[in-house]
């Protein structure tokens, strides 16, 4: 095996410009599909996973047979009655939420369409909203002082490049940022309001969709539990796992296909690869044929193809990666909306790699078959054959 | 003046046969040939269209192998090598002039002669001067860029006689080497081999040529995969 002969890959490269561009973007398309697909695949993954852990030891109180807090409609002193009633010992807080999703979708003068709202007790919301963090200006706190001001999650600033001050409209009615979080969940495509506010809004007064209640430790969990269902009546209560549960199924089995699809992809790419590396190498037989004969080996012939398919490879991968960075940051799909969630796809600089790299082993793999096929053949019987 | 060892045989041929399947029939394209060539020969094979010539010259430089036989190349015996010791024996000891060149089109003359070279495992700046050193010796030192594209034919046959010397091997065969070339350039070709010949390798022409064969130490005679007449020229 001698290196001196991978001049001759590339100069074969070159001789072949066209077809040599067409395997790349070829591949590149199919490593830029591969790419977002699972940069999105894995921001749910993370996002489900950050959820999860931002939820544990919560429990979801909401209304009996209407399991879904965006309808299921409870008193809002159901809140206090749990205070009440609880061990207090046992658990570090209780709040309760308005949780709705506006469809604007058809009024132009609202910012948000198909935005997720939720009104705040903000007396009390922090004890169980965890990872939680300022990125400016201040959060609500004041019940009466805080009327017609929100929150607004990070990825809402981002979409509609809003800062604090800004206004936002919702339903005809203005209301200035107050201040803009990020918890690094699904919570960051929400506009938080207060309480007051919110239920003016949807027109539900004294009503809570879902109140959430944080237990110390899991051991006290069943206990707190039963201690709620016993003394409210009409509510179903859930560990935020179990509840989650669900979410996270749609979401997995979600990923299982993009995963699918994305093998199928890659499959299309070593058959493509396959493809031009046969027809480069049947071009090239007589020029095997007569290396050998001067005394170059098996091995080198492999080399200097084997070099070419990983060329091949690796530049689609690179130019793939390009291709899905202009996609996700310049053309800006990097936003996928999802259910009411703002879900930002990013390109880690893992993936990138890893794209390049799963690249690079494509097209050694499609190459694989034409060149040990032909690197083993006599060159008398190339040269026979095919003069 | 040239010297033959006069008892050093570079080559010794005994009874070989090359026999090819084609559907039902054999073709018996080698039957029981036997020759001896000495160091420092030229040797032309002459005969008629189909009477084994490429054959017996692809079974001397290791490309194929005899069905029957022995052949012994520089005291290796070839009949029963593999592929790759094959490889191994026609990259150090024998070079090879084909009818058509077989110069690599998307290489430079440079290039194509440096092949041998770096399949020898040559440092590149060594390679390069020897290429060019061997390219100068053949008269092309004004186209060691050129491609063969952009080369007439006696100028691609001299990048593939400079390629086939470029090792130095001990034997260079050349099949019909001006078969494809006017008279003149013939000529020249058959001089340039000569002036190799004198520094000492062995050559071995398969030619239709009656004035290049009368140029060899000695013609060997082919018909019907036997040999007819092995005399001195
Ligand atoms: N691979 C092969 N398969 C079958 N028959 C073959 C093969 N190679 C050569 N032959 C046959 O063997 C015989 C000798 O062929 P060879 O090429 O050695 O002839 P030659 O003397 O070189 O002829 P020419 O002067 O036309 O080049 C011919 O009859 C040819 O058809
Ligand atoms: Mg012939």
């Amino acid at each position: 095996m001698k290196l001196g002969f991978l001049f001759i890959s590339i100069r074969d490269l070159k001789s072949k410009k066209l077809r040599t561009v067409i395997t790349i973007v070829g591949i590149a398309g199919i490593i830029t599909s591969y790419l977002v697909m699972m940069a999105a695949a894995n921001t749910m993954h993370d996002l489900v996973d950050a959820s999860f852990s931002a939820y544990e030891y919560r429990l979801f109180v909401l209304k009996r047979g209407k399991e879904d807090p965006m309808v299921g409609q409870l008193p809002e002193w159901y809140v206090d009655k749990i205070r009440e009633k609880v061990n207090p010992d046992y658990i570090d807080g209780v709040s309760g939420f308005l949780w709705w999703m506006v469809d604007n979708s058809t009024k132009d003068e609202d910012d948000a369409e198909f935005q997720t709202i939720r009104g705040l007790q903000v007396e009390s919301y922090k004890s169980v909203i965890e990872k939680y963090e300022m990125i400016a200006g201040e959060e609500l706190s004041d019940a009466q002082e805080d009327r017609n001001y929100c929150m607004i999650g990070i990825n809402i600033a981002e979409k509609f490049g809003k800062t604090v001050g800004d206004k936002i409209t919702l339903q005809n009615h203005a209301f200035t940022i107050k201040g803009i979080f990020s918890t690094s969940t699904m919570i960051d495509s929400e506009i938080w309001l207060t309480m007051r506010d919110a239920q003016n809004l949807v027109g539900k007064l004294h009503k809570v969709s879902i109140i959430i209640v944080k237990v110390k430790e899991q051991d006290y969990v069943d206990e707190i539990r039963k201690q709620i269902e016993d003394n409210l009546r009409g509510v179903a209560v859930f560990e935020a796992d179990e509840y989650m549960e669900a979410n996270a199924e749609a979401l997995d089995s979600f990923r299982g296909v993009i995963f699918a699809i994305s093998m199928i992809a890659l499959f299309a790419a070593v058959l493509g690869m396959m493809n031009t590396m046969t027809m480069t190498l049947r071009e090239r037989r007589h020029d095997i044929a007569v290396m050998k004969a001067v005394g170059v080996s098996n091995k080198s012939v492999a080399l200097i193809y084997s070099v070419e398919a990983l060329l091949l490879g690796f530049l689609g991968g690179i130019v793939g990666v390009i291709l899905g960075f202009l996609m996700l940051n310049v053309f800006g799909v990097s936003n996928i909306e999802l259910a009411g969630y703002l879900i930002s796809v990013d390109l880690t600089y893992q993936l990138a790699f890893e794209s390049v790299i799963i690249s690079t082993i494509l097209g050694l793999i499609g190459g694989f078959y034409p060149i040990a096929k032909i690197s083993r053949q006599r060159a008398l019987d190339i040269l026979q054959k095919f003069g | 003046m040239k010297s033959i060892s006069n008892d050093l045989n570079v080559i010794e041929a005994d009874d070989i046969w090359k026999v090819y399947k084609r559907g039902k029939t054999d073709v018996k394209a080698l039957r029981g040939v036997n020759f001896r060539v000495r160091e420092g020969e030229i040797v032309a094979i002459m005969g008629p269209s189909g009477c084994g010539k490429t054959t017996l010259l692809n079974i001397i430089g290791g490309l194929d192998t005899p069905t029957k036989g022995n052949i012994r190349v520089n005291e290796i015996e070839l009949s029963n090598l593999g592929e790759s010791k094959l490889t191994k024996f026609r990259r150090e000891n024998i070079g090879f002039v084909f009818q058509f060149y077989n110069l690599l089109p998307n290489l430079t003359a440079l290039e194509n002669v440096q092949l041998p070279l770096i399949a020898q495992g040559i440092p590149k700046k060594e390679r390069f001067e020897k290429a060019k050193d061997f390219l100068q010796a053949v008269g092309l030192s004004d186209r060691l860029y050129h491609k063969p594209g952009e080369l007439s034919g006696g100028e691609q046959q001299r990048v593939a006689i400079a390629r086939a010397i470029a090792v130095q091997p001990s034997i260079v065969l050349a099949d019909e080497p001006t078969g494809d070339l006017d008279t003149k350039t013939g000529e020249e070709i058959m001089g340039l081999l000569r002036k190799i010949n004198e520094m000492g390798q062995t050559i071995i022409i398969v030619t239709h040529d009656d004035m290049i064969a009368a140029t060899a130490d000695r013609i060997i005679k082919l018909r019907d995969g036997k040999i007819i007449e092995n005399s001195s020229s």
